[in-house]
């Protein structure tokens, strides 16, 4: 294993080798034997820490680059619940990767301070990818509250707006070309059974039936002014041949 | 509403005033329910025999001939809408109803016996 700062130590060694070169005694030799030595470890040490330093840049580097694609994909994904359903799944992914990262430098023995680098990373990317999420999350609350704000404002309008119970304008118009008689019998019983039932399907949140009811009655005044004009054409017609 | 039995019998020169099924259905409903009924009411009773399009068309002119007798819904408090009508048989349209029954009945019977 290496030691925590090995690059400082072979400095430290290289600068007590030249010391002991200088002064050449017995015990100073036994000394830079042990030094030489020691520092020799040590630089085969580094070279294969270095080594598998790299094979694990080489191998987080495709681990960086699918979450970079993760990430890509939830900028460019359409619609709000896919992006978030994207990057809680990032963020999954990620910490099973950093996860694996750690443990894999711990089992390999690869000092942590030549790994650090690409974990640290991994760490910042996931931080990055929670903060985006919890963004997100809030997002989602500013969306709820705007909808429900936008739909009691609506409802308020929809309330406040002034407008003639439906049947008015075609008692208008039957009252501007039929007897008071014919529009007392026939189409005030149409108008108010029209407004009974819309009024009732208002008063039960049922805006789609009130509309549909004003639809069917709307053609049910067109068929009783049609089958009234083609009554009042026969009587005509029978009095003209009765004479 | 309902017209004299004079000017009935000027438009209708037999004296009797026809009853159509139409007509029939309506008066027989009435006499069913045993109360007055609401345009609507009658209308959901018939099970889609009567529309909406029509049936006041018809009691227009079932009262025009004194079968039927309406009147406005009484309101004990201040509702939205214009109140609704209240239909129920007049004694002449029971009296004609039970005719055409009896001699729908009697057809009947003679065309069992033929």
């Amino acid at each position: 294993m290496l030691t925590e700062n090995p690059k400082q130590e072979i400095k430290h060694l290289l600068a007590e080798i030249e010391q002991l070169k200088t002064a050449r005694t017995p015990e100073n030799a036994v000394r830079l034997k042990a030094a030489v030595g020691r520092a020799v470890t040590l630089f085969e040490q580094w070279d294969e820490a270095i080594n598998k330093a790299d094979s694990f840049i080489k191998m987080y580097q495709s681990f960086t680059d699918e979450i970079h694609k993760f990430i890509n994909g939830c900028i460019g994904a359409k619609g709000y619940f896919e992006e978030r359903r994207k990057v809680n799944e990032m963020v999954a992914f990620v910490r099973t990767k950093l996860v694996a990262v750690e443990n894999a430098a711990r089992d390999s023995g690869v000092v942590n301070h030549l790994t650090s680098g690409v974990v640290e990373s991994h760490r910042t990317m996931l931080k990055e990818a929670e903060k985006l999420r919890e963004s997100l999350g809030l997002l989602g609350i500013v969306v709820k509250i705007s909808k429900a704000l936008f739909r009691d404002a609506q409802r308020l309008l929809s309330r406040q707006r002034i407008r003639k119970p439906p049947g008015t304008r075609w008692l208008q118009f039957t009252e501007f070309f039929f007897s008071p008689k014919t529009v007392e019998g026939t189409f005030r019983p149409i108008a108010a059974d029209w407004q009974y039932e819309h009024f009732d399907a208002l008063n039960k949140g049922r805006n789609f039936k009130a509309r549909w009811i004003s639809a069917r009655y709307n053609y049910a005044f067109v068929k009783t002014v049609g089958l009234n004009n083609l009554l009042s054409f026969l009587k005509w017609v029978v009095s003209i041949f009765k004479g | 509403m309902a017209i004299s039995r004079e000017e009935n019998t000027k438009r209708n020169p037999s004296g009797i005033p026809k009853m159509s099924d139409t007509e029939a259905l309506i008066i027989g409903m009435l006499i069913d329910s045993d109360k007055e009924m609401f345009g609507l009411e009658m209308i959901e009773a018939s099970g889609g025999k009567l529309k909406r399009g029509t049936i006041y068309v018809t009691l227009q002119r079932m009262a025009d001939k004194g079968f039927v007798e309406s009147r406005e819904e009484p309101r004990t408090n201040p509702e939205i809408g214009i109140p609704r009508r209240l239909y129920r048989a007049s004694g002449l349209g029971l009296k004609i109803y039970a005719a055409r029954e009896a001699y729908t009945k009697a057809l009947n019977n003679t065309e069992a016996f033929a």
